[in-house]
């Protein structure tokens, strides 16, 4: 009895605390893909600066991560109130719209034909600022700096770099005119960096997107150029006795790896950024080409044809033996290593059709990542996020992207030109 | 076996209704397996809420020829009175999830027998306080400390019989609840935003009666990737007001644990 007695007073003096124990409810997965966010167009001065037609930074902004495939840009106009201003904003009002996130800004003039553009990305449901700049401009820079704006929104939601400062670097035949250009990530603002009647293919761009090694034909034979993208100047990187092909950066910019032909077959060989210092980095009697360095400049990817059909091999970049990396499927070519250097985008070559695919470096996995059929020149965003590649459509060059899981696919060109051979560049500075 | 008529003295009868009340705290100490004898109970749980109300009632029939009745129902009695304590630890078992289910049952069963007995001893001692009047003080008294003891009964019954309610009603509406809140919220997370990996993330929230949730989610224990922490606090704001709890369960779901796992596929 006592024993119970105690049992029963120690329960009741417990009840308190045992009422509080938190129930657990537990949520698997998840049915949201996008960030819904709302970005409130920009209080602008009365002489509007251009953007071009209809553009607005709010639009820039909109329409990049739009593209990014994470992000539902909500439409701004439902809302009653359009603010500019913190003290303006009714966190009610655009939760109710169901946005997450809002943005807002203002551009104002400064003297000397410059303008002033500060936003703020806020966050809608914990009513706060999750930060914001201030860039002081010159009106050309209006279109980078909505760009920069969208990098620094994505940045902060994502947690992954953003992207859309950058820049794409890319060939455009019309007629028999080949031309090397250079555009921003969202296909805009295309200038063109050299123009020949004869191909040019393989831009690469050196680590510090100032510079970028091509290969042209234009002395009837494949010579290898680099060429500032700040002052225009170009000087030859290697023209010997054959071919000079397929330049590769290394990843402190000092380096290149090249393909030469002047001894017999195809080799792999590393130069100085200025043309000096040639050294042989491959000795076999296959066809050793498109060399690429590895994020950590360890190790130098390729593809060869020593095992009786095109595979990748790696190398160590100081020389030595070669050890081969894509075992899958008989046509493997093209390595491109992402920025983390875990994953090798690669084309691969399957039933006639040449179809981009990223293998995971550490288990060997490989997915194929395209479903088109002649594609080629893949190339990562700086956040790995992408893969560009070029395609072709109706007969025509074109670019596409898809993201390095597979899931987002999407055409880059719409405009009727043949386009190859694309490049992202490295991240905006 | 105590009858009035038989003209019995007072003392012997104030000495059977002290009998009575120490053999009903004796049992309601001891004896935990009477429920098995008891009848259907359902009606039972609303007399207890309404003892004070019936006591007026049974007063005014004096009827003699009744007072048998009372020792039945007084061994019935000790059987009822028990399930207060086992109510307790009950509820408090209830508490965890986990346990509930079978001790739930048994509680209400047992307590509802004990609105009876209590009633129907009160009876007896009223009718008794009708035939003797001269008992009546010993009476007064006696029912002074019964109305104590049932006041403080009472009490417990009260409390015992909402977490006996919840209980009961609550294992099954708790777990709709925590489904509700489950597909409530999980429409709103984005696990774009959580990497490749298989990670696992828990905030806490508390509600307010109506099912909103008072102040921030609170990170318990994060996934290692920032945004996908962040966007799982977005997805629990963005899913505010929860549903709101009924108010037998809110004691229950005051405080929630929510345990995400969003690259999870179920």
């Amino acid at each position: 009895m006592i024993k119970f007695r105690s049992l029963l007073i120690s329960l009741v003096l417990l009840m308190p605390f045992a009422s509080h124990a938190a129930l657990t409810v537990e949520i698997v997965g998840g049915a949201a893909q996008q960030i819904p966010i709302a970005i409130v167009p920009f209080a602008q001065p009365a002489n509007q600066p251009s953007l071009g037609q209809q553009d607005s930074i709010a639009t820039i902004v909109g329409a990049d991560l739009r593209r990014s495939g994470l992000f539902r840009v909500l439409e701004t106009r439902a809302a009653a109130n359009q603010p500019h201003q913190l003290d303006e904003v009714k966190y009610q009002e655009w939760a109710a719209l169901q946005a997450q996130a809002l943005t807002i800004g203002n551009i104002e003039s400064l003297p000397g034909n410059r303008l002033k553009v500060s936003f703020q990305l806020l966050d809608v449901l914990k009513q706060s600022s999750l930060g914001g700049l201030e860039y002081n401009i010159t009106p050309a820079q209006l279109r980078n700096t909505a760009h920069r704006i969208a990098d620094f929104i994505y940045q902060k939601l994502t947690g992954e770099m953003g992207v859309f400062a950058t820049r794409i670097a890319y060939v455009t035949k019309t007629g028999t005119r080949y031309s090397l250009q250079v555009a921003d990530a969202d296909g805009y603002n295309p200038q063109t960096v050299v123009a020949s009647g004869e191909p040019i293919i393989s831009p690469t761009w050196s680590p510090d997107g100032t510079k970028l090694a091509y290969v042209s034909f234009e002395k009837k034979k494949p010579v290898i150029f680099v060429q500032s993208l700040v002052s225009g100047q170009r000087y030859v990187l290697a023209n010997f006795k054959g071919n000079n092909s397929a330049p590769s950066w290394s990843p402190d910019g000092k380096r290149l790896a090249i393909v030469l032909t002047h001894s017999s077959n195809s080799q792999i060989f590393t130069i100085n950024a200025d043309g000096t210092g040639l050294q042989p980095l491959t000795h076999t009697s296959a066809i050793d080409t498109e060399p690429v360095w590895s994020p950590d400049a360890k190790w130098i990817y390729f593809t060869s044809d020593r095992g009786g059909s095109p595979q990748i091999y790696r190398i160590s970049s100081a020389g030595g033996d070669a050890q081969r990396i894509t075992f899958e499927g008989v046509y493997n070519v093209s390595p491109r290593i992402s920025p983390d250097g875990k994953s090798l985008a690669y084309i691969r070559q399957e039933q006639g059709k040449f179809r981009v695919t990223i293998q995971d470096l550490a288990s060997g996995q490989v997915q194929i990542l395209s479903d088109s059929a002649k594609d080629e020149s893949p190339s990562f965003a700086p956040n790995g996020r992408l893969i560009i590649y070029a395609t072709s459509i109706n007969g025509k060059g074109a670019l596409a992207a898809v993201s390095a899981d597979g899931r987002v696919k999407q055409r880059l060109s719409e405009t009727g030109g043949d386009v190859r051979e694309p490049a992202w560049s490295p991240a905006a500075n | 076996m105590i009858r009035a008529h038989e003209n019995p003295l007072a003392l012997r009868a104030g000495a059977l209704s002290i009998l009575v009340h120490i053999v009903l705290v004796a049992i309601l100490l001891l004896s935990f397996n009477w429920k098995a004898v008891q009848p259907a109970n359902v009606a039972q749980v609303e007399l207890w809420d309404s003892l004070p109300t019936l006591q007026p009632v049974i007063e005014p029939t004096p009827l003699p020829p009744e007072p048998p009745k009372p020792e039945p129902v007084i061994k019935e009695e000790p059987k009822p009175e028990p399930p207060p304590e086992p109510k307790a630890e009950i509820e408090i078992k209830k508490k965890p999830p986990v346990e509930v289910k079978p001790k739930i049952e048994k509680p209400k069963p047992e307590e509802k027998p004990k609105p009876d007995p209590a009633v129907k001893a009160k009876e007896e001692e009223k009718k008794r306080q009708d035939q003797l009047k001269k008992l009546q003080q010993m009476l007064a008294e006696e029912d002074k400390n019964m109305q104590h003891e049932q006041q403080k009964k009472d009490a417990q019954a009260s409390t015992q019989e909402h977490a006996a309610q919840s209980a009961a009603a609550a294992k099954g509406e708790v777990d709709k609840y925590i489904g509700l809140v489950s597909s409530k919220i999980r429409p709103y997370v984005n696990k774009q935003l959580c990497g490749s990996g298989k990670p696992e993330l828990t905030y806490e929230i508390s509600l307010l009666p109506t099912g909103e949730i008072s102040g921030s989610p609170k990170l318990i224990k994060g996934s290692g990737i920032t945004a996908c922490d962040d966007a799982v606090d977005r997805a629990i704001r963005q899913a505010n007001p929860l549903p709101k709890p009924s108010a037998e369960i809110l004691g229950q779901v005051r405080d929630l644990i929510l345990k995400f796992r969003p690259n999870d596929d179920n």
